[in-house]
């Protein structure tokens, strides 16, 4: 299963220890289908993600890093292979977004 | 040396009964003072959906005014500030009403505002939402509806009650073009068109939706003339992204718009509507309307 933000593309920033943070501008709203509206206030921009994207945005708490929230994921979504490299696809995207924030330590 | 003393004109600081007009729109009062006689009439066949009331309410009023600039141009007014100016009367009137509306709808925090139309179906007791840019088609949809039974909260504006995700009444008169009016019309049941002294153009409806029922419809239409009718599911993604993109209170009260919009797609059918043929149109969207309300008495 891929983890697909809309719409995706990919800047490669994040190395694995940042512990990404929810932007406090964003409000989120989990819809029927388990997939997700991010809605950034400050810029007003709208993005939703699918449902397993919305799992690793959940651990956008500024506490999990790449490793922990790849093992969050498997525990949900065994099937998934290379999930340490969709994620870091993922957090990319919602770091160019302005969706979340750096909390590297 | 003599003096003269200034002439002082007088200023009507209240203004008169016999040339104000009150309205309460959803909790919001206005005062509208319209010396003219000629254009009070129009303003009032426009706005006779919402009133007027027959007193000055008791609650604090925002005071808009339309009245000669000069010989020439007519000026609207809100709260003493020029907003518009214009020569024709119709068009100031236009304005008036449209500045009317702006403010309501900014004074609406609790309650989900879209640029959509919404009916009431009373042979399944459920609402549907007509949601699209001007010029897609709401209107004329609507109007083909309405004559099939459909009763409409509204044309072009829609507020939902965030608790029950119901459309609110929102009786603004709807505004037709001579296109659209010749499409309705031309329907083996058209519509009855009650016009009451309004400018051309502008339709009063005489019977609004008033009932609190859920939305189990939601319907993007894109019109393509001599194309064969057809309905297009949408995810709940695309869904709550599309109704989004049209919601006016994303920008204002962020999280009722996404928690509203979740709602609304959660427990309605989406579709995009590729609208051609109005007769056809019609009878494929009753046609969906009927089956929403059957799947979801089953589940």
């Amino acid at each position: 299963m891929a983890i697909t933000p809309f719409p995706g593309s990919s800047v490669g920033v994040a190395s694995g220890d940042e512990r990404p943070q929810k932007n406090t501008c964003v409000h989120d709203e989990l819809l029927a289908d388990g997939s997700m509206v991010l809605y950034h206030t400050c810029k007003q921009q709208l993005m939703t993600i699918n449902p397993t994207a919305a799992l690793v945005w959940e651990c956008c708490d500024g506490e999990h890093d790449l490793g922990s929230i790849a093992d969050e994921l498997r525990s949900v979504f065994p099937e998934i292979v290379h999930a340490e490299a969709d994620i870091l696809t993922l957090l990319e995207t919602l770091l160019e977004q302005g969706m979340i924030v750096d909390e590297g330590r | 040396m003599e003096h003269t003393p200034p002439i002082v004109v007088p200023r009507v600081t209240r203004p008169t009964a016999a040339t104000t007009l009150y309205y309460a729109v959803h909790g919001y009062h206005a005062a509208l003072t319209i010396p003219d006689r000629a254009a009070r009439s129009l303003a009032r066949s426009i706005l006779r959906g919402f009133g007027p009331l027959p007193a000055a309410p008791d609650e604090s009023v925002t005071d808009f005014a339309l009245r000669h600039a000069d010989r020439a141009q007519w000026e609207v007014t809100v709260a003493d500030q020029i907003v518009y100016r214009s020569t024709g009367l119709v068009d100031a009137v236009a304005a008036l009403e449209w500045q009317l509306i702006t403010n309501v709808l900014a004074d609406q925090r609790h309650s989900f505002h879209l640029h959509a139309a919404a009916l009431a179906s009373p042979a399944t007791r459920t609402a549907l939402l007509i949601v699209g840019e001007s010029g897609s088609g709401k209107t004329t949809l609507t109007l083909g509806l309405m004559a099939r039974g459909f009763l409409p909260y509204n044309d072009d504006i829609t507020l939902i009650a965030p608790a029950t995700c119901a459309p609110l009444p929102f009786r603004r008169a709807f505004h037709v073009d001579a296109r659209t009016q010749a499409l309705v019309t031309a329907l083996p049941s058209s519509p009855p068109w009650d016009v009451g002294g309004a400018p051309a153009g502008y339709f009063l409806v005489s019977d609004w939706a008033t009932a609190s029922w859920p939305i189990r419809t939601v319907l993007f239409p894109r019109l393509a003339p001599g194309e064969m009718p057809r309905l297009d599911p949408l995810s709940v993604t695309d869904a709550a992204l599309r109704l989004l993109t049209f919601s006016m209170t994303l920008s204002q009260s962020s999280a009722l718009a996404l928690q509203a919009a979740g709602r609304i797609v959660e427990r309605a059918q989406c579709s995009m509507l590729v609208s051609g043929d109005l007769a056809a149109t019609l009878d494929l969207v009753i046609d969906q309307v009927v089956r929403d309300h059957g799947r979801r008495d089953r589940s």
